[in-house]
């Protein structure tokens, strides 16, 4: 309902987060803007440079490995952590005792609260060649990879470990979706003498569609974002470096559009995959 | 206490790509100290307009006006709820319920910073008078429907409104507690003398409480008036069935005989051809124990049910039904000789509008 | 059949729970070991209990703790509360202009804040803030303050409107209402939002390290930095260290998980759920 604005005294209060909302644009757009120009240690001075910069990145070694394994590792959390997470929560959604339930949940999910500085920590030295998992690996006979010390396994390591971190965010949204189905339709299945997983595939996975697009996007996303795992567990490594550890390189090597352009690369990527997210999830909250 | 005119007011609601008009070119008047009903079904618009006099809803165009003060005009509030003194009764009662009741009554005095002293003679003042003083210090969780609904009225009440707004407040009370609730809401208001309106659904709202009522269908005031004559003589068959039960029946009139399956009666009206002829149950006479009666024919009943006191007979001849009030059971199967009350029947054209009385 | 299936069921989600308490099992057995111990044992085999990496570490990480502190909190704090003044007022407010303003707060929640490290710092830089508590706090708000608005928002939906407008009818003005009706009715709702941003604050590695140049201002998770490996550290300390770092948003995992699952559920979903 409208007001004359003069009545108005309770906008004032939003407008704290309108400032640091309008703060925030400006600094995306900053980025945007400073990206088109040649600014760096080398060239203190900025000047326009079009989209050179861009192409400077392309075809710069490091970006495009960085770029690449960005979105390799944001396909593949989105596929694994999917997966796991609709696994997960199937097994969950089985569990009798409701408390039960709610633990193993939690258990899934608290690595989400977990600095990713620790879990990098972690990783360092549960995946030491010499004094890691591989010794027990080792005593059972198993094969013991090279984990982070190897250019070839370091990446996929701490791809484990991230789908470690996510799938419980993941399951977490299936386990909504499932607990939404009406009980009585599950019991009725189950009259009808129908199987877990027969439950699990005829009703509770067409159900999960809502929550598979939530799901995707906050996997895609967050790897997107992945900075502080392959940081502390690697370092600035060509082997592990994400599109963020990239931007942070040259950020603290002081080539500054460069650093604006990649982050600008970082948004529309984030943007292709916001955007269309955010209206189906605003359509259907203003329609409530 | 306030008088409420409503100008060519209409309120258009846009949802999405639907446009709905909730309320179309209203005029009203409601008199100072008046109890005034607004009866329809649901969404008829009826609690838009409940919503628009409380301030609640700005009117997309017209002019409403409080004791001719403007307060909303042409998608504007002017005087926003909050200044207009009102006390508004929900349908769900809306009680706070972080609040224990007491301080839920209280809550309009704080507001106008009432002393404390003040503020617990008039709470529990309005509480005794109410019934409801042994629970204020509960939660609304704890005390029962009818008790809520006191608590809701007692809220509106506390601040000596100049209006009172009571939006379907006894719809969600069983049977027994209305009559108890509406009779307690009448003489609330005969003693304060408050401008009251009340929104309702049910016909039996209106005939124990207000004076004056307005009819409002698909957001169209079909008519207004006293209560007694949108009874007898409603605007169209649609009015006429929310005031109460209506068998109709389709027919033709001519010379002044009315005919239609299986009945066929000489009524003493002006109206000719193509009608429906509206009859109610309470009108219906088994057996011709009464003078001016109109004989309607041998009906075989159907079915009998009970309700609210009285039975409720359903019967038919030929293919016309007809639903009568007795105060005896009869039996399926059983055949009836009816009459119908001479001068009530309601002769309605073929759009509905009424066009004469039988 | 009913039976095995079920005794099936059980033994595989203990297998997965005990694999992904693992890390946890780690930092408290390692952390535990004596600097012996560490040079003999692998990572995985108990080694004994020496609370020696423990206090080292506590009592070099106690700085860093208390800058997390008097940063997070103030951070959660101002990003609920103003989130929640914004979410009601663009609540009372429906019109075309705040929707697309909610729009952009929405928006503003998902970018990545990486993204923006440049601009950022020059913007801390030219403040004067730069390597204080007020410049990451003020850092943080920025992306902060449109989530906790977008939480509270999606927390209001679920208030039952008749009870804000019977204040309303009850003559109570905006801010009457909010404070004496809104806040009370939304508690869970806060506590909710409060949580998230805590432990997202709390856990955040980026910002600090982009805005942080003196050690004694190094954040908890910053501070991780030390204890890396390589020459002169034993793991012992690594593990103390992590378990430290997490300790508090653990505990506030533990103690308010509820709310933090209700927090994701709703960035996720849009619904309280």
């Amino acid at each position: 309902m409208k007001m004359r604005i003069g009545n108005s005294k309770i906008l004032i209060f939003s407008v704290p987060v309108l400032i640091f909302g309008f703060i925030l644009l400006y600094l995306v757009l900053w980025n945007a803007y400073y990206s088109l120009f040649n600014w760096s240690q080398l060239s203190p001075v900025p000047k326009f440079a079009g989209l050179g910069v861009y192409a400077g990145l392309l075809g710069s070694q490091l970006f495009q490995t960085a770029l690449e394994r960005t979105l390799m590792w944001a396909l593949g959390l989105v596929l694994v952590g999917n997966a796991m997470g609709l696994a997960l929560a199937a097994l969950l959604y089985f569990v009798r005792n409701s408390r039960l339930r709610t633990v193993y949940l939690s258990i899934f999910v608290y690595p989400l609260a977990v600095p990713m500085a620790a879990v990098g920590l972690i990783s360092v030295w549960l995946f030491n060649v010499k004094m890691g998992v591989n010794v027990w690996l080792a005593a059972l006979h198993l094969p013991t990879p090279l984990w982070l010390a190897s250019p070839q396994t370091a990446f996929p390591t701490l791809f484990l470990v991230t789908v470690w971190v996510f799938s419980g965010l993941s399951a977490l949204f299936y386990l909504a979706a499932y607990s939404n189905v009406d009980q009585s339709i599950i019991e009725s299945a189950r009259v009808d003498g129908a199987s877990a997983f027969t439950i699990f595939r005829r009703l509770l996975l067409p159900s999960a569609k809502s929550a598979s697009i939530v799901s995707t996007a906050l996997l895609f996303l967050f790897a997107l974002r992945l900075f502080a795992l392959p940081y502390v567990s690697t370092g600035l490594n060509p082997y592990t470096e994400t599109i963020v550890v990239n931007l942070y390189f040259y950020y603290i090597s002081t080539f500054f559009s460069s650093s604006a352009a990649v982050s600008t690369v970082v948004v529309v990527i984030a943007m292709i995959v916001i955007i269309p997210y955010a209206m189906y999830g605003l359509k259907r909250w203003i329609s409530q | 206490m306030v008088k409420i005119v409503f100008e060519s007011v209409t309120k258009v609601f846009k949802r999405g790509s639907n446009i709905v008009e909730a309320v179309k070119d209203a005029n009203l008047q409601i008199n100072s100290g008046e109890f005034f009903g607004i009866l329809g079904p649901s969404g008829s618009g009826k609690t838009t307009t409940l919503r628009l006099i409380a301030g609640l809803e700005e009117p997309t165009k017209g002019k409403i006006y409080f004791n001719e003060e403007l307060v909303a005009a042409d998608g504007q509030v002017i005087v926003p709820v909050e200044k207009r003194n009102v006390g508004l009764v929900f349908q769900t009662w809306a009680l706070y319920p972080h609040m224990t009741c007491f301080d839920n009554i209280a809550f309009p005095l704080r507001v106008k910073k009432l002393a404390q002293s003040d503020l617990d003679e008039r709470v529990n003042k309005i509480a005794k008078t109410l019934g409801i003083d042994e629970i204020l210090y509960k939660y609304p969780r704890e005390i029962s429907g009818g008790q809520q609904q006191r608590v809701s009225l007692a809220r509106a009440l506390v601040k000596d409104p100049s209006l009172l707004l009571l939006d379907e407040p006894f719809s969600n009370l069983d049977a027994l507690m209305r009559d108890t609730a509406r009779a307690l809401v009448r003489e609330v208001q005969q003693k304060l003398g408050v401008t009251t309106i009340i929104v309702s659904h049910d016909p039996a709202d209106m005939f124990a409480l207000v004076e004056k009522a307005a009819v409002i269908v698909g957001g169209n005031f079909k008519q207004i008036g006293a209560i007694n004559d949108i009874y007898e003589r409603p605007a169209d068959s649609k009015v006429a069935s929310l005031l109460g039960e209506v068998n109709l029946f389709e027919g033709e009139i001519s010379a002044g005989r009315f005919s239609s399956s299986g009945l066929s009666l000489q009524l003493d009206t002006k109206a000719s051809g193509k009608v429906i002829l509206g009859l109610r149950p309470e009108d219906v006479r088994v057996g011709s124990t009464e003078p001016d009666l109109v004989h309607l024919g041998k009906f075989t009943v159907l079915v009998g049910s009970y309700q609210g006191g009285a039975f409720r007979i359903t019967t038919k001849k030929d293919s016309s039904l007809l639903v009568f009030i007795s105060d005896v059971p009869y039996k399926a199967g059983e055949t009836l000789d009816l009459y119908a009350k001479k001068g009530h029947m309601k002769v309605f054209d073929q759009a509905g509008e009424l066009v004469g009385a039988a | 059949m009913r039976y095995l299936r079920n005794i099936l069921l059980q033994v595989v989600i203990l297998v997965l729970v005990a694999l992904w308490l693992l890390p946890i099992y780690l930092m408290v057995l390692d952390g535990l070991k004596s600097t012996s111990s560490v040079l003999l044992t692998p990572v995985l085999s108990p080694g004994g209990i020496s609370p020696s990496a423990f206090l080292s570490t506590v009592r070099d990480l106690a700085r860093p703790i208390l800058n997390s502190l008097v940063v997070t909190v103030p951070v959660a704090a101002v990003g609920t509360y103003f989130g929640a003044l914004a979410a009601f007022s663009f609540y009372r407010y429906t019109s075309k202009i705040s929707d697309v303003l909610f729009s952009i707060i929405a928006l503003a929640t998902f970018v990545p804040f990486e993204s923006v490290t440049l601009p950022l710092a020059r913007l801390i830089f030219s403040m004067n803030l730069f390597d204080s508590y007020l410049g990451l706090i003020f850092a943080f708000l920025i992306f902060y303050l449109p989530t906790g608005a977008l939480l509270m928002s999606i927390f209001l939906v679920s208030l039952p409107k008749p009870v804000l407008e019977a204040a309303r009818a009850d003559g109570a003005g905006d801010w009457m209402v909010f404070n004496k009706v809104v806040l009370p009715l939304m508690m869970p709702g806060m506590i909710s939002t409060f949580i998230f941003i805590f432990i997202e604050v709390w856990n955040n590695f980026f910002i600090p390290l982009v805005l942080i140049k003196s050690p004694d201002m190094r954040t908890a998770t910053l501070a991780a930095m030390r204890y890396i490996g390589g020459m002169g550290v034993l793991y012992n300390d690594t593990f103390a260290a992590s378990f430290i770092i997490s300790l508090v948003p653990l505990l506030v995992f533990i103690f308010t998980g509820k709310y933090f699952i209700r927090g994701l559920l709703v960035i996720g979903g849009g619904t309280k759920g």
